[in-house]
């Protein structure tokens, strides 16, 4: 090497920080200096050497920064995935407590065998108000909430082996098989089963049909239901139906509150109902007027 | 630049400063810049590559810019987004070039702009950047961050103060010692030097 050319010299010049004539004049000394310009070739190659460390370094902050979001895309996802479990199980919680949860079923206060049609009586208003909102669905009516939970508490699952035995023919066979479908809380078969069966066991069919009416929170239809057994004055489902249709009522309290608080005013002035005592206890439940 | 956070000024300043702080909130800054991201993929994707190539691009060529804003190669004559996508057409279609793909389009790939006159970016683009980075694995990691700071353009004094040296004489010392082990290694490997 002819000439010690410093190396914060040469750093600038291999930074391109020379001024033109500076930079001429050294690009001259190293194409005629191999010594030099062996020296500017390691100058160079330890700058890129450096240059590869910072990238590295750089690297290394990319990466560390992308755990994160990456974290935070799985944290998303993970949330996701249990506010979807969470409104399943909230589904399953509410599906289970629906009026399923009854007290012990009484026995029929009037077990006769035979059905047979019945002028209507008084006692059954038909629910003229809510046909305009048939098969309203439970949830939309949030503030009675509290009354379909304190009806399905009171309601009383029919007495099946009260129902007319089952022949074997095919039709009554269907209703049968209703009756099983009602049994299992497959309360939605049961009403497609009951669709099919014959006129002949009408009023088997009504009761059972409203019973899995208000299993469904279909309680306008189902009251609709009770409330034509009522009319018929059926000797076998009179007062259950009475009883059905007083939960129904309340079941769609504020909806249908003033009719309910007659029906059970007037059936806690008699004492010889079926379900007078049952009526006693609900009215202690029910808040005041 | 979508986050106000930083004007391009402030920038430059960080990512040329010897605040190693600042330095890294300058580049998180250019990491979480959304639009250079997308210009980015969207760049690399319409050229033949894929999420991930457009993602590999996007990092290499904040490293590119980088070192351009610290050695002064971009003097702020035109915006930085556009100067970026200049680096990003540039590094895929060197990417292109170097995988040996032969759909790469002349015509309508080639950057505006080739960073002309940069040897020391051609290290990192070549082969040779392999045999450099065998090296540097061959060094303490003392010498490595001596390195780094030297070419970061810190004083011997901010080195010494950052490396727990005695004095700035010490550090200089250290340093030339350093960069003495690595011309020795460089020596061994002329075909490093040699283009």
């Amino acid at each position: 090497m002819k000439e010690k050319i410093p190396d914060d010299l040469l750093q600038a010049y291999l930074q391109g920080k020379l001024s033109a004539q500076e930079r001429a004049l050294l690009e001259e000394k190293i194409s005629s200096d191999p010594d030099l310009a062996r020296a500017v070739a390691l100058h160079r190659a330890e700058m890129a050497a450096s240059e590869l460390i910072i990238a590295e370094e750089t690297r290394q902050l990319f990466r560390e920064w992308k755990k994160p979001r990456r974290t935070r895309n799985s944290l998303i996802l993970w949330i996701a995935g249990l506010v979807a479990i969470l409104a399943l199980l909230a589904i399953a919680v509410w599906q289970a407590s629906r009026p399923t949860t009854t007290p012990a079923p009484a026995a029929n206060p009037n077990p006769t065998p035979t059905e047979s049609p019945s002028p209507a009586t008084p006692m059954a208003e038909p629910p003229a108000a809510q046909q305009s909102r048939p098969n309203q669905p439970v949830a939309t009516a949030r503030p009675g909430s509290s009354y379909r939970k304190l009806a399905g508490l009171f309601f009383e699952e029919p007495a099946l082996s009260n129902f007319r035995q089952v022949p074997t023919d095919s039709i009554l066979s269907i209703f049968s098989q209703a009756q099983q479908a009602y049994t299992a809380g497959s309360y939605q078969q049961t009403l497609d089963l009951l669709a099919q069966t014959d006129s002949t066991r009408r009023q088997s069919a009504t009761f059972l049909r409203a019973n899995a009416l208000f299993h469904l929170g279909r309680f306008a239809a189902a009251e609709a239901q009770f409330a034509t057994l009522v009319n018929q004055n059926s000797r076998q489902y009179r007062y259950p139906a009475e009883w059905g249709l007083l939960l129904c009522r309340l079941a769609n309290t504020p909806n249908r509150e003033q009719v309910f608080r007659q029906q059970l005013d007037a059936m806690l002035l008699q004492p010889e109902h079926p379900y007078f005592e049952q009526a006693k206890k609900l009215k202690k439940e029910i808040p005041q007027e | 630049m979508q986050k106000p956070v930083l004007v391009q000024n402030e920038l430059f300043a960080a990512l040329g400063g010897t605040d190693p702080e600042q330095r890294k909130t300058a580049l998180r800054y250019l990491f979480e810049d959304a639009s250079l991201r997308r210009r980015t993929i969207a760049h690399v994707r319409k050229y033949g590559g894929n999420r991930q190539d457009g993602e590999d691009v996007f990092q290499e060529a904040i490293i590119v810019l980088d070192r351009k804003l610290r050695l002064g190669d971009f003097r702020g004559e035109g915006s930085m987004e556009a100067y970026f996508m200049g680096i990003v057409r540039w590094q895929w279609f060197n990417e292109q070039q170097r995988a040996g793909r032969k759909n790469t389009s002349l015509t309508d790939n080639t950057p505006e702009t080739l960073p002309a006159d940069d040897p020391e970016l051609d290290y990192l683009l070549t082969e040779r950047r392999e045999l450099l980075e065998k090296l540097l694995h061959q060094l303490a990691d003392k010498c490595r961050n001596l390195l780094k700071f030297y070419q970061l353009g810190f004083s011997m004094e901010e080195i010494a103060q950052r490396m727990g040296f005695a004095n700035s004489g010490v550090a200089k010392k250290e340093a030339f010692l350093c960069r003495k082990r690595f011309r020795a290694l460089l020596e061994k490997h002329p075909e490093i030097t040699e283009k």
